[in-house]
Parts: C-alpha cells; structure tokens; sequence
C-alpha cells in the first residue's frame, strides 16, 4: 500500500516537465529558470515551431554556455576567458587543436558539421551558430 | 593521380577523417589509440619540409584507408561489456 502510493506520487513529476514546456511556449509565459533544467531535445522541438522569441534566446544562449564549457576545458583555459567572440587563435589552439574542438564538439551534440563549414571556423560563436543549425535540422 | 603538395584544408580534412573514423571502433582502448596516434603524427610532421610533405600526406592516406579496414573488422567484435573507462559517474562524488 504503502509503496503503491510512493510510485504514484513520483510518476506525475517525471510527465509534468515536458507538458509544462509546451503549454508555457504556446501561452508565452515563460520562466526562465525551469528552461534551463529542461532536457534540451524537448526545449528545441517545441521552441521552433511556437517560439517566443525570448525563449530562442535562452535556448541559444545555453548552448553557446555549453560550447563554451567544452572549448575550456579542452583547452585547459578559465571558463571566463572563451567569449563568443573570441578566435581560437587567441586561445593557444593552433589548427589542429581547432578541428579536435570541434570534432569534440560534434560528438557532443551528436550533429556532423559538413568540411565546407568546418573549414572556414575562427571563433568560438561560428561553432555554435553551426551546431545550432544542424541540430533544428 | 599526380597529387600537389597537400593544402592546410586537405591536411586538416585527413586529421577529420582519423577522428571520425576512430570514433566508430566499438572498444574504448583502439578508439583512443587512434586519436592518440592520429595527433602525435600530424604533431611530429608539423614543421617538415615541402618535398617531403607529399610523400606523407600520402603515407597518412594509407594509414587512414587502414583504419577504415579495421573499424569494420573491430565492429564484427565489438565487445559486449563497456569498458570501465567509458562509465560516466563512477567514482564521482
């Protein structure tokens, strides 16, 4: 009895994250702090058919968070020193250590990045923009 | 095929094509040790001389269609058991 009621206590709370994630895109109201602990899979299908904009931007803004992480410590640097804007030149990544990043990076979002594009990356925000795009494919 | 000595983006392209070839092996440790070796050879042959550059270019695109053989071979054994070192969350606290 006891266990039944356990269980039926704890299955409502693992469904009632996504319906949340879809009803808040269509109503609009959105708070940003339940966005973030989303799994990010649920957040992008729904956010780019209904979105608020302000939600994109949160969506955005965490995987260029993530991208960010990984660039650091894959090139052993403070977090706080890999901005958007910054080239992986200034970093200390030659060439090599570019394509490894992004290779990393690949494997990590689970998208492929095509050569043509791969080949023509400096900063760390072409990255995203790229694994943004692969991934709302 | 009279092959040019190798461009950057080709050099870059055949570093690409090792990574990715070593992340279809099924067993951690052949996986590693083809990143681990596809870095140390583009690192050792950095600062080369053009006239040699060619002939390993060509030698690193030997080694690459050696690899792709061997995901194939490897992935008829893959291996049942995950190896410890691919367990996520063991021993973090």
């Amino acid at each position: 009895m006891a266990s039944t009621s356990v269980i039926s206590a704890t299955v409502p709370q693992l469904a009632s994250p996504p319906n949340n994630a879809l009803a808040a895109n269509v109503t609009g109201r959105y708070n940003g702090l339940k966005c973030c602990q989303l799994p990010q899979r649920i957040n992008l299908r729904s956010s780019t058919k209904n979105c608020p904009s302000r939600a994109v931007r949160i969506i955005c803004q965490s995987t260029i968070q993530q991208v960010q992480d990984i660039i650091a410590t894959q090139l052993s640097v403070d977090p706080s020193t890999v901005q958007p804007e910054t080239k992986f030149s200034e970093l200390g990544a030659d060439s090599l250590d570019t394509v490894e990043i992004v290779m990393s990076l690949e494997e990590k979002f689970g998208v492929s990045i095509g050569e043509q594009d791969a080949e023509n990356i400096s900063s760390v925000k072409q990255v995203a923009d790229l694994i943004e795009k692969q991934r709302s494919i | 095929m009279t092959v040019a000595s190798a461009s950057v983006a080709e050099v870059k392209a055949l570093y690409r094509a090792f990574l990715r070839e070593a992340s279809k092996f099924p067993n951690y440790n052949i996986r590693e040790y083809v990143k681990r070796r596809s870095r140390q050879g583009f690192l050792q042959n950095q600062n080369i001389a053009p006239e040699l550059a060619t002939a390993i270019f060509s030698e690193g695109k030997q080694l690459l269609e050696v690899a792709k053989r061997q995901t194939v071979v490897y992935s008829l054994y893959a291996p049942e058991v995950k190896n410890v070192m691919e367990l996520k969350h063991v021993g973090e606290q």
